[in-house]
C-alpha cells in the first residue's frame, strides 16, 4: 500500500499533469502501469486486450485530469478509470459479463475449506505451497479475483473498494468474505488434489 | 449437518466463521471481536480454522501481490500517443 508519501507525490504529479506538464504524467504512468495492467488483465481475455485497456485508461485520465478531485486516491481514481474502460469494451464487444459470485451457502465454503473437519491443518498445509496458491487464485471467478485483487493485492481501502465496484461498504464485505472462503476451499482442494495425484 | 455448531461464549461457530474478515480486517466492534476472541480461546476447532485462514490471507497478500510485468514497449507506446494529443 503506498504510503503518505507516495500519495503526496502522487498528488503533485497529477496537479503538474492538469498544468499541461506531459513529463507529470509520464512519471504516473510508469508508477502505477502494473496496477492498472493487472487490473486491466483480470478484466480482459488476453494481454493484448488488457494493453488496449491500459492505453485507453490512461488516455482517458490524461483527458480528465481535471475532474480528478482528490477523494479518492489517484491510483484508486485510476483503477477506477480502467475498470470503467474495461466494462465498456464487454458492453461493446458483447462478451458475456462477469458472472456474480454465485451464493454459495457459506457453512459450505466452510466445509470445503477445512472449517470444523477432521484435519483442519489441511488449509494451512495446502497454503505453504506457492503452486497451490497462485493456481486455486487463478480458478476463482472474476467478480471474486476482481475483489481479492482490489483488497488484498492493491491494498485499498475498504471505502475505496467499494466506491471502485460500486457495492455499499457492507455489500463489499460480504462480497470479500465470500471470495476469501471460496479461495480457501478451492486452495485446500489443490492440496488435496496434488496429494492424491501419483 | 454442519461439523462445527457449538454455541461457545454466546456465539455459534458459524458465526465465528462468517465474521472471520471482518475481525481480521479490524472492522468489528470491539464488543463482537471479544466475544469472537472468547469463543475461539474454548474452541479448537475454531482456533485451527481462524489460524489457517488468517495465514492464507496473509500468504496471498506477501506471494501474489507482485503483478505480471507489463510488457515492454507498452509504456513507450502510450507515449507516443499522449505526445499527439493536445
Amino acid at each position: 500500500m503506498p504510503g503518505e508519501d507516495e500519495s503526496l507525490i502522487d498528488i503533485d504529479l497529477t496537479r503538474r499533469a492538469a498544468g499541461g506538464d506531459r513529463e507529470a504524467f509520464g512519471a504516473l504512468v510508469t508508477r502505477h502501469q502494473a496496477s492498472v495492467f493487472r487490473l486491466a488483465r483480470l478484466l480482459t481475455r488476453t494481454p493484448g486486450d488488457a494493453e488496449d485497456i491500459l492505453q485507453e485508461a490512461f488516455l482517458s485520465a490524461w483527458t480528465g485530469l481535471h475532474r480528478f478531485r482528490g477523494e479518492a486516491s489517484v491510483r484508486t481514481w485510476l483503477l477506477t478509470i480502467t475498470r470503467n474502460a474495461a466494462l465498456s469494451q464487454r458492453s461493446r464487444t458483447a462478451r458475456e459479463p462477469i458472472d456474480p459470485t454465485p451464493i454459495e451457502d457459506l457453512a459450505d465454503l466452510g466445509v470445503r475449506a477445512g472449517w470444523g473437519g477432521p484435519t483442519p491443518e489441511d488449509l494451512a498445509i495446502a497454503t505453504e505451497q506457492r503452486d497451490h496458491l497462485a493456481a486455486a487464485f487463478a480458478g476463482l471467478n472474476a467478480v471474486d479475483r476482481e475483489i481479492l485483487t482490489l483488497r488484498d493485492l492493491e491494498e485499498l481501502s475498504g471505502e475505496d473498494t467499494a466506491a471502485l465496484l460500486g457495492l455499499s461498504r457492507p455489500a463489499m464485505k460480504s462480497r470479500l468474505h465470500r471470495a476469501r472462503m471460496t479461495l480457501a476451499a478451492l486452495v485446500r482442494e489443490e492440496g488435496t488434489h496434488a496429494t492424491l495425484r501419483p | 449437518m454442519r461439523p462445527c455448531d457449538r454455541n461457545v461464549a454466546g456465539l455459534t461457530c458459524l458465526a465465528v466463521m462468517a465474521d472471520l474478515s471482518l475481525y481480521l480486517d479490524h472492522d468489528l466492534p470491539d464488543a463482537r471481536a471479544a466475544q469472537i476472541e472468547a469463543h475461539v480461546s474454548a474452541c479448537q476447532q475454531c482456533a485451527s480454522f481462524g489460524a489457517a485462514f488468517a495465514e492464507l490471507i496473509t500468504q496471498v497478500q506477501e506471494r501474489l501481490r507482485e503483478p505480471d510485468p507489463v510488457p515492454a514497449d507498452v509504456e513507450s507506446r502510450l507515449k507516443a500517443r499522449l505526445l499527439v494529443r493536445t
